[in-house]
């Protein structure tokens, strides 16, 4: 049950900027709201009428981060400033809050060296803590699982694997930054205080700025992922992206519903009503655009044989048209490569009957060196898949006299070749040997592929 | 040995180890030493429990009694060597301003 006379807030304590925590529990107090205690991760306030109010924020050193109590030195530390006129709120880990209502008491730290000297211990130990013992390990781990498991398909997923590089290289960014920053606040507070002008409260971002900075890392994110998928090919993935902007779209919106709803003093029914149909009917209309990724991803099909480079009935095979499909096939991007295209075509002869020939095969497209070498490299080490089927480069011979700068063929659960151009490396699986003329037919088709 | 940081006492630890030449409560060091000061030198709580701890790791004061979780303390012979050393300082730089400062400055 909601208690009016009780507020319950987070409030931000900086071991360098204990002034600001001081001011904001001085500023609650002259609205009525006196600091009583802490739950979990929030400060709790009972209401009082309001008053000004003296507060002390102190970093007390005996007492460890982790006490949930105040210890036996803390307690002898406590009833010294008890005995000097302050009256103690809490401890939380070092941290201790005291308050009187004699604005002009002796302050509970005099000595501004002391008080600087307890801050950079308390600091180093917390930002190397938080950096290099928790946030670095967690995201490097998560950087060599998604590299492991994301490997066996390529290129395709690369912009995964790069992003959480990016978001590592950036977490790594964000700490050498706090680093470099710290030390140069130490070194202009250090001469502040021995100059005799007291501690410089370090500036922190507003917790606005710091949720935009978050916000616009991930829109860039999404918008990469967006922006990688589409031009790889990769339309329906691209959806992700696309939903991640959605997502991150959905905080500024319900904060705006909340603010125009205050604004308008919308009754709470009309308020809750907004709150949730304007986000849902938002999410609505960008799954729908959502499907439509998905659908032209899956869709986009070559419907008729012009649009099929190699085709049964061009190296002599004879189909039955009913049987022989196209749904299977689907055009990726052919033309509009950026990074890499993947173009899947496949065909069957005489679906069910025994004497059916089926080919499939994936053309690959790309005029960067470094993924083409990858692709090959995948296809040399065995991680070359292509809709689960791995290319086995240890059973495969070489196969001369082609246009194709190299292929190779084996024969194990149907027959395998993989063919080499400039710019294009083409796996074609089939359940039927090809005879030489065969063979010559295709390369001839595929090196006129080369763009 | 007291460590370096000693050699040179700040305002505040001065008077926290004059004010321990007789044995005295900690806790009541405060107001000792704005009697002695006559209001001119506030001591912080904190400070004040900080640099008692100091001291006495330092043996530049000992503890004599404990009640409850009160502590009384009284200068050591190291703490009273730093203190000399203190006042020998000050009337170094006292004499030395005589010498060099500003005629008439102080008479």
């Amino acid at each position: 049950m909601r208690n009016d006379n009780i507020l319950k807030k987070q409030v931000r304590i900086m071991p360098d900027n204990l002034e600001a925590t001081k001011k904001e529990l001085e500023d609650l107090a002259a609205r009525g709201w006196m600091l009583d205690g802490k739950e979990g991760n929030k400060f709790v306030f009972r209401k009082i009428e309001g008053k000004t109010l003296n507060f002390a924020v102190e970093i007390f050193d005996k007492a460890s981060d982790y006490d949930t109590f105040p210890n036996e030195h803390n307690m002898e530390y406590i009833e010294f400033c008890e005995k000097a006129g302050w009256n103690f709120i809490f401890a939380a880990g070092k941290i201790q809050i005291f308050y009187s209502e004699d604005l002009n008491l002796t302050p509970i730290e005099t000595d501004d060296n002391m008080k600087f000297d307890v801050i950079c211990k308390m600091k180093m130990s917390r930002t190397t803590l938080l950096t290099t013992s928790v946030l670095l390990p967690i995201i490097g781990f998560l950087n060599l699982v998604m590299s492991i498991t994301i490997n066996r398909n390529s290129v395709e997923l690369s912009f995964m694997a790069f992003s959480t590089v990016v978001i590592w290289l950036l977490c790594i960014l964000v700490a050498m930054t706090r680093t470099i920053r710290w030390i140069l606040w130490k070194n202009r507070c250090k001469k502040s205080v021995e100059l005799g002008a007291g501690i410089i409260p370090r500036k922190y971002l507003t917790k606005k700025a710091g949720y935009f900075m978050i916000g616009a890392i991930f829109g860039i994110w999404s918008v990469g992922g967006l922006v990688a998928w589409i031009m790889l090919g990769q339309i329906e993935a691209a959806g992700i992206g696309f939903l991640c902007l959605v997502v991150l779209a959905m905080f500024p919106l319900s904060n705006g519903i909340s603010k125009i709803a205050q604004k308008k003093k919308l009754k709470s029914s009309d308020n809750a009503i907004a709150q949730f149909v304007i986000p849902f009917v938002f999410l609505l209309f960008f799954i729908v655009i959502w499907s439509v990724f998905i659908i032209s991803g899956m869709n986009r099909n070559a419907n008729n044989e012009n649009e099929i480079p190699l085709t049964l009935s061009t190296i002599g095979i004879e189909t039955n048209i009913e049987a022989s499909g196209n749904e299977n096939n689907t055009d990726h991007n052919n033309d509009g490569k950026f990074l890499m295209s993947l173009d899947y075509y496949s065909e069957s002869s005489m679906t069910g009957a025994t004497d059916d020939r089926e080919i499939k095969y994936y053309i690959y497209r790309t005029d960067f060196p470094i993924i083409y070498n990858r692709l090959m490299k995948d296809a040399k080490t065995g991680v070359f898949r292509t809709f689960g089927m791995m290319y086995d480069f240890d059973l495969a011979t070489s196969v001369e006299g082609l246009k194709a700068d190299k292929a190779w063929y084996y024969e194990k659960d149907g027959f395998h070749y993989l063919f080499e151009y400039e710019g294009m490396i083409i796996k074609l699986d089939s359940n039927f040997a090809f005879d030489k003329e065969q063979l010559t037919t295709a390369d001839t088709i595929f090196a006129s592929l080369v763009k | 040995m007291a460590r370096k940081k000693f050699e040179t006492l700040t305002e505040q630890m001065f008077y926290i180890l004059l004010s321990l030449e007789e044995e005295y409560c900690g806790i009541d060091i405060m107001d000792k030493i704005q009697n002695m000061t006559e209001g001119r030198i506030s001591v912080g709580s904190g400070t004040l429990y900080t640099i008692l701890g100091e001291f006495e790791k330092n043996s530049l004061i000992r503890e004599t009694a404990v009640e409850g979780r009160k502590r009384s303390y009284i200068i050591t012979q190291e703490g009273q060597r730093i203190l000399s050393n203190e006042i020998s300082r000050l009337t170094q730089q006292l004499e030395d301003y005589k010498k060099f400062g500003r005629e008439n400055s102080i008479e």
